[in-house]
């Protein structure tokens, strides 16, 4: 099987009803990716789709197609994914940091749709990226300055 | 029988368990950021280093390695105690790199538990003393090696940076020139701390030490420590408190492709397969509510089961030593990771890996 992952040509072996987040971590050992839940619905394991947010632990990897994947290895490659790596360091963001892969992957596919997002928008965005840490307030502020619409 | 009375009344086993799993923990994540698939922590091997006491390791190239007593959780401890050491010992902030204690209570115990544990948010109250006397302590050797060097009153010399200096001389020498003669010098017991009103890192607001390699996936989470050719493991217990496996009706898993054991212990059923996902397949809510573990290069056996999920009992060593209870616990506080291990069998054996917040685990077992 091929597939794209963060713009290089990935050949493995893989039952195609495996979930990309298992093919990442278990057959490529890019661990980046989290395993939070396995039922999607706490984000740790979000990566995208050609820019799109997407639930790696239910997605089968027979279903990707030639959609490009991008993961928290490669996103910092793109300018929206290294501004934002970047305002989660400027504010201290991260605690014990397990979801902030999920989070960082979230916050730049919102911030490609949308450049200069609001509070609704940022809420709508990240509902589905959970932290036990809380660090929701924090997030939000990170999304903005990444935006460029932060306090400096 | 249950799992825990399965491990305490197998006593060969028990020792094997001690024996072989000194110094192959990996404490929540590693820093620096390592290859994955590369789980294993660097011996903590002072030859030819300046390794005054149990936290301060200097290399002839320069290199500051800060052994971590505490475990950093999220709250900031891998900044805040090297802010301590580094203070003390005057080392150059922006070039130390952390490298976690090895399960060592006799060098790593928390003074206020007197065990190796990390909790009660106490981790600077309890290693306050201890860091800036290991600073202290380094920082007086250095100076005094260098003044015997330079034959010149160690009180007429200063440190910063990395460097000890001599102004009326106007002359420096790096730490990692003074590896050698400081190593030859005697430990002072009591060495003299800064005045508070000279700390250079305590109370500045620094930017925290191990986030950059978690925006990128380069940390190593317990969970992601991988070896080649290991199995994968998900357990489930009964979800009554206390409850035994009643029957298993295995027929379904057993047909999965890539599933090779089930395991059922009296308390605990294992399923056992090349990935994570074909074992998970059968149960999303299993996958949800269990924790994991991870079995090492040999081939799958039960025994090869019940010592890798004994494993899962370190994770509940803090909260008590009745081990296949707290397990659960541990994951009743919903912490978004879910608890994993990893049991490697090397020659009869057993090697764990795991987040852990307690190198007492090592004695649970």
């Amino acid at each position: 099987m091929n597939l794209e992952i963060n713009g290089e040509n990935r050949t493995f072996d893989a039952p195609g009803d495996m979930p990309l987040l298992w093919v990442l971590r278990d057959v490529l050992g890019m661990t980046g990716t989290k395993f939070g839940c396995g039922i999607a619905q706490c984000g740790a394991c979000t990566v995208h789709l050609d820019g799109r947010p997407v639930r790696s632990c239910l997605l089968p990897v027979g279903a990707i197609g030639n959609r490009a994947v991008t993961t928290i290895e490669g996103v910092g490659a793109t300018p929206i994914g290294a501004r934002v790596q970047k305002a989660w360091l400027d504010l201290e963001v991260i605690q014990c940091g397990y979801c902030q892969c999920g989070q960082i992957m979230s916050a730049a596919a919102l911030l490609t749709t949308t450049p200069h997002p609001d509070d609704s928008d940022i809420d709508a965005a990240m509902a589905g990226n959970i932290c036990r840490c809380s660090t929701y307030i924090r997030i939000r502020d990170a999304i903005k300055r990444a935006a460029g619409d932060g306090q400096t | 029988m249950h799992l825990l009375e399965h491990l305490t009344r197998t006593p060969s086993r028990r020792t094997i368990l001690q024996s072989g799993m000194a110094g192959a923990f990996v404490l929540g994540f590693n820093l620096p950021a390592r290859a994955v698939n590369e789980p294993e922590q660097p011996p903590d091997n002072t030859q030819g280093k300046f390794a005054p006491n149990a936290f301060i390791r200097i290399d002839g190239s320069g290199q500051t390695t800060l052994v971590m007593p505490q475990v950093e959780m999220g709250q900031g401890v891998y900044t805040a105690i090297p802010m301590i050491l580094a203070d003390e010992l005057d080392a150059d902030f922006s070039k130390v790199v952390l490298q976690h204690a090895p399960p060592n209570e006799k060098l790593y115990a928390n003074p206020t538990f007197g065990v190796q544990v990390t909790g009660n948010s106490n981790s600077i109250r309890a290693f306050w003393k201890p860091l800036r006397m290991a600073g202290a302590a380094a920082r007086l050797m250095l100076v005094q090696a260098a003044a015997q060097q330079w034959q010149v009153d160690p009180a007429s010399c200063s440190t910063s940076n990395g460097i000890v200096s001599h102004a009326a001389s106007g002359r420096a020498l790096a730490y990692a020139d003074l590896v050698d003669a400081a190593s030859a010098l005697p430990v002072p017991q009591d060495p003299p701390r800064k005045d508070p009103k000279n700390f250079t890192l305590i109370g500045k607001p620094l930017k925290r030490l191990d986030t950059p390699n978690k925006t990128d996936g380069k940390v190593v989470y317990g969970i992601d420590a991988m070896l080649p050719g290991m199995k994968f493991a998900t357990l489930r217990r009964c979800p009554v408190f206390g409850g035994k496996v009643g029957r298993v009706d295995d027929s379904a898993a057993r047909k999965v492709p890539g599933v090779q054991q089930i395991v059922v212990l009296d308390d605990l059923v294992a399923v056992v397969g090349d990935h994570m996902s074909r074992i998970c397949a059968r149960n999303a809510h299993m996958n949800s509510a269990s924790p994991m573990a991870r079995i090492g290069t040999d081939t799958p056996t039960s025994i090869h089961i019940s010592s890798a999920c004994s494993t899962l009992l370190l994770h509940s060593a803090l909260s008590g030593r009745s081990g296949s209870r707290s397990v659960w616990l541990e994951r009743s506080s919903w912490a978004l990771s879910p608890p994993g291990s990893h049991g490697c069998f090397p020659a009869g054996c057993c090697h764990s890996r795991c987040g852990l917040r307690s190198g007492l685990a090592s004695r649970c077992l």
